[in-house]
């Protein structure tokens, strides 16, 4: 946490605002909470939209943590950054009543966190969102279902991660957490597509012929 | 734009719109719970600009107190507390539509004080005039920006007509007209008032709401203007560069970032029997 700390602040624009965001980092759970709503939710305008350019050094260190965090926006990253040592409170407030992208922010940040797994029903509930900012934030390159969800939760979020037109090769976990119910699920929906005269995107295929199932 | 289908964002993007903003307003039907507000501006701040993004388009909002629930003091209070979270979200770009509408005592009180809000954080403003006695209604409103102090070029007074346009053009005011398919300002006088006054800080925006009303009407009204002569540059002015000017002055966005193209299926747009059943589209494009 703490070199994500410090690449993150080197790369923030020197602006009062900015300034604040990082000051907020610092104080963590003992942020006050209106404070706390203020500058996750108003990120964009006060940190910058765009992707940062990192260094080579900066890009390996965004990319070694277990969640892969540097293709975020300097906004994204920053929300992620204070969602990951926020309250437990403000980050349920999150998860269940953010808009999608601030949503996106925390469901990436709970790797960070040590009581990742407390916040295991909150992102089932964020799995029902039809959004794909939302969803994908969860069922993208995030390994937090595979290590958290059950077998039900996780072969529901494959799945709906077809639905959503999501990438199914970017679900993580998902050849560690292959079982029989899972084959049986992606079956399934392969043949009812069939009989709709429609298929599954071809990494899905991919995988179920790498488990042998036609 | 909450009220209306997915057919309209499609018909939308086909005829080029690429952007909306959709002011908090009164749903037909008033509120009863401040809890209907949390979760309708969560829906204009959240899902809808999701479901926008789906058919190209890029959805912003204003978030407020409307002159019409204001007359209910306990919730209006209650809605008010809300204000300063929301008007921090990724897209608000103004307080609005706040303002008269049957002036009575506790419009003018919310009016006042979100006109402050706004003063306060430089936000724009998108101000409703009362539709009955609204010559008297629009003085009042000028008078009441006045005596609050707010830079008058961040302000959208709207609704206007060729009784209002000229002293809200004069007070250095943007002069918006909301268009209707029939009743109050339609294509063909908007077209007139124009053609009167020219495009400098005039709006034209499309009544989309759960009435009578054509979220195509901006579309209408560029049609009747370039058959009147009217210059590519000065519709581009009229219907891009105006609200992109003012409502830019939020944060929220840049030009440059508004002229990129989302990156969305357009088969979704043009091939019928994809298009989301409950669902979202099936393709997407991703890097
Ligand atoms: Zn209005």
């Amino acid at each position: 946490m703490d070199s994500l700390y410090e690449i993150f602040t080197q790369s923030l624009p020197k602006t009062t605002p900015a300034a604040e965001f990082a000051d907020a980092l610092i104080a963590g759970p003992n942020l006050e909470v209106e404070t706390f709503h203020r500058l996750y939710s108003g990120a964009p305008r006060r940190l910058g939209r765009e992707v940062p350019l990192w260094s080579g050094v900066q890009y390996i260190a965004l990319s070694a943590h277990p969640i892969d965090l540097s293709r975020e926006t300097r906004a994204q990253l920053g929300r992620i950054l204070l969602a990951a040592v926020c309250s437990p409170d403000l980050l349920r407030h999150i998860l269940l009543r953010g808009d999608e992208g601030e949503q996106a922010a925390a469901l990436r940040a709970l790797n960070l966190r040590d009581d990742a797994a407390d916040f295991k029903l909150d992102a089932v509930n964020c799995a029902r969102s039809n959004s794909a900012v939302t969803f994908g934030a969860l069922a993208q390159s995030n390994p937090y279902p595979a290590k958290h969800f059950d077998d039900r939760e996780f072969i529901h979020l494959l799945v709906k991660t077809i639905f959503l037109g999501l990438n199914f090769s970017l679900v993580t976990g998902r050849h560690e957490r292959y079982c029989d119910e899972m084959g049986r699920v992606l079956s399934d929906l392969l043949a009812e597509r069939r009989s709709a005269g429609r298929t599954l995107p071809d990494d899905a295929l991919i995988f179920m012929n790498e488990k042998g199932l036609r | 734009m909450v009220s209306r289908t997915t057919d309209d964002y499609m018909a939308m993007y086909k005829a080029g719109v690429r952007a909306v903003i959709e002011p908090a307003f009164w749903l037909g039907q008033a509120r009863t719970h401040a809890g209907s507000f949390d979760d309708y501006f969560q829906m204009i701040t959240g899902w809808e600009r999701f479901r926008a993004s789906q058919f190209g388009i890029r959805h912003y909002s204003a978030i407020c107190v409307n002159a019409k629930e204001a007359n209910n003091e306990e919730l209006a209070e209650a809605v008010m507390a809300l204000l300063p979270r929301y008007l921090e979200k990724e897209n608000v770009v103004a307080v609005g539509e706040i303002g008269y509408d049957d002036m009575t005592e506790l419009e003018h009180r919310y009016f006042k004080r979100q006109l402050i809000l706004a003063k306060e954080r430089n936000l724009p403003v998108i101000v409703h005039t009362p539709h009955r006695d609204k010559k008297n209604g629009v003085v009042a409103t000028i008078q009441l920006i006045k005596e609050v102090g707010n830079d008058p070029s961040l302000i959208c007074i709207d609704h206007n007509n060729e009784e209002t346009v000229g002293m809200v053009l004069e007070g250095g005011f943007w002069a918006g007209h909301t268009i209707y398919p029939r009743t109050k300002m339609d294509a063909e006088r908007m077209v007139a008032i124009v053609l009167k006054y020219g495009t400098e800080r005039i709006l034209v925006n499309s009544s989309a709401d759960w009435g009578v009303s054509n979220p195509l009407s901006t579309c209408v009204v560029a049609d009747l203007l370039q058959k009147q002569g009217v210059t590519q540059p000065e519709l581009d002015k009229l219907f891009w560069e105006n609200p992109v000017e003012l409502f830019s002055r939020s944060g929220a966005f840049t030009r440059a970032e508004l002229e990129t193209e989302l990156e969305f299926d357009q088969s979704n747009l043009f091939n019928g029997n994809s298009v989301l059943r409950g669902q979202a589209p099936e393709i997407r494009r991703h890097h």
